[in-house]
């Protein structure tokens, strides 16, 4: 009679620790299967959330669009209206006051000193010819110049004495802030 | 036979085996397979959300831009802009400056010498701005000028002064004032655009508005009859330059 001879490798029972290992391997498997359908169930339906408000919004802009479509004449008005207000604030911050020429002649008159020709242009220079009766007038006028604040860096370019006895001369001035 | 017996004996065997690990196994397949067959949507849901964030952003600012013109006054608004077009028109009024010139000079008594232009340099690239070079003499007493230049200054076509030369005529008893001054007028263009926000007045611009009453035209005074004058009109041409005369 033939005897059955397992002549495989007898398989060793399992030590308590590796089944322990098994059991947990087994159980997290099944937990990290279980997260993984959960995961991709809320991926699905916030991605469907997604594209339904992406297709809402659409229309929501296309909406509004239209709307202020038909606020386009008013656009433009207001977009020629504040272009054209920093147009003349530009301008208008720029320019210089020549009031102001008269203001600062009124300054330099002076008994004894006749102007004859003054030019003044943008940035404050001013250029002033007239006649002094005599050098000390022309001194009290360098004094009433130095005095003033509105007044920097003047200049007699030139002094001479005319047919009269008097003296001519040219003044160069310049206001600090303007005109 | 024996071969067969052999190989199912191995299957069992293996079964036995790593039965355990076939479930982990399955579990790390379907994660990191899914994982990878997912990615590229992942990506495009990311990229989509992005979206929303920029698409409800622009429905937020189109929203306050419609709300912004809903409030507006379209008439009043009309207002503002012809008289900020008469201050800073969108063509050359050269003969309008002329004109106002006159009627000025001859509300202060003086004498309008001949008048030079020289066109057109850009004042400002920014806001659109052309200028226009004027200069001319005028002759009269010094207060006159004073108050003709005063004057200048809010009249509109809007002006600014570059040069002022003051001379005394002593054989004429006069002073003369050389003027150069620029007219100014916009050349920009304002294109619609539904997508960028609304303009807005700030403070300063706030000034510039309330300022502009300040400013007349004495030629269009004269012409709408607020003021009475014996100026001619300013030409205009003819209406239809087709027509027999």
């Amino acid at each position: 009679m033939l005897e059955k001879i397992n002549l495989l490798p007898v398989k060793k029972p399992a030590s308590p620790r590796e089944k322990k290992i098994r059991f947990w391997a087994q159980i997290i498997s099944l937990a990290a299967l279980g997260i993984y359908v959960v995961v991709l169930l809320s991926f699905s339906s916030s991605w469907l959330y997604l594209k339904k408000k992406d297709e809402g919004l659409d229309k929501r802009i296309d909406n509004l669009r239209r709307q202020i479509e038909s606020y386009r004449e008013t656009e433009g008005l207001l977009r020629e209206s504040v272009g054209k207000l920093e147009g003349l604030a530009e301008i208008l911050g720029q320019r210089p006051d020549f009031q102001k020429v008269f203001a600062d002649l009124e300054k330099l008159s002076l008994e004894g000193v006749e102007i004859g020709r003054v030019r003044a242009e943008k940035g404050g220079f001013f250029r002033i010819e007239g006649t002094a009766e005599n050098s000390f007038i022309l001194d009290d006028l360098t004094e009433v110049i130095l005095a003033h604040e509105d007044f920097q860096e003047a200049t007699f370019s030139s002094v001479t004495k005319n047919k009269e006895g008097q003296l001519d001369f040219i003044l160069k001035l310049q206001r600090p802030f303007g005109p | 036979m024996k071969k067969e017996m052999v190989s199912q004996y191995q299957l069992k065997g293996f079964w036995r085996r790593y039965s355990y690990y076939f479930l982990p196994a399955i579990a790390v397949v379907a994660v990191v397979g899914l994982f990878i067959l997912m990615m590229p949507q992942f990506i495009k849901f990311f990229e989509v959300r992005g979206k929303i964030k920029e698409k409800e952003e622009e429905a937020r600012s189109l929203e306050e831009k419609l709300e912004g013109l809903k409030k507006i006054n379209a008439a009043l608004l009309k207002e503002d802009v012809d008289k900020a077009t008469k201050l800073l028109p969108n063509e050359k009024k050269v003969a309008e400056v002329f004109l106002n010139l006159r009627i000025l000079s001859e509300e202060e008594e003086l004498f309008l010498d001949e008048l030079m232009v020289n066109p057109g340099l850009i004042a400002t690239e920014s806001a659109g701005v052309e200028e226009v070079i004027f200069e001319t003499t005028v002759y009269g007493a010094l207060e006159n000028i004073r108050k003709f230049l005063g004057r200048m200054d809010f009249i509109g076509p809007i002006l600014s002064f570059e040069d002022l030369a003051l001379e005394y005529f002593e054989e004429e008893e006069m002073w003369g004032a050389r003027l150069s001054f620029l007219d100014f007028y916009s050349f920009k263009k304002y294109p619609y655009r539904t997508i960028s926000p609304l303009p807005e007045i700030s403070e300063s611009l706030g000034e510039v508005k309330n300022k502009m009453k300040e400013f007349k035209s004495p030629y269009l005074e004269v012409v709408s009859g607020a003021v009475p004058s014996e100026l001619p009109p300013l030409p205009v041409g003819r209406g239809d330059i087709f027509s027999l005369p």
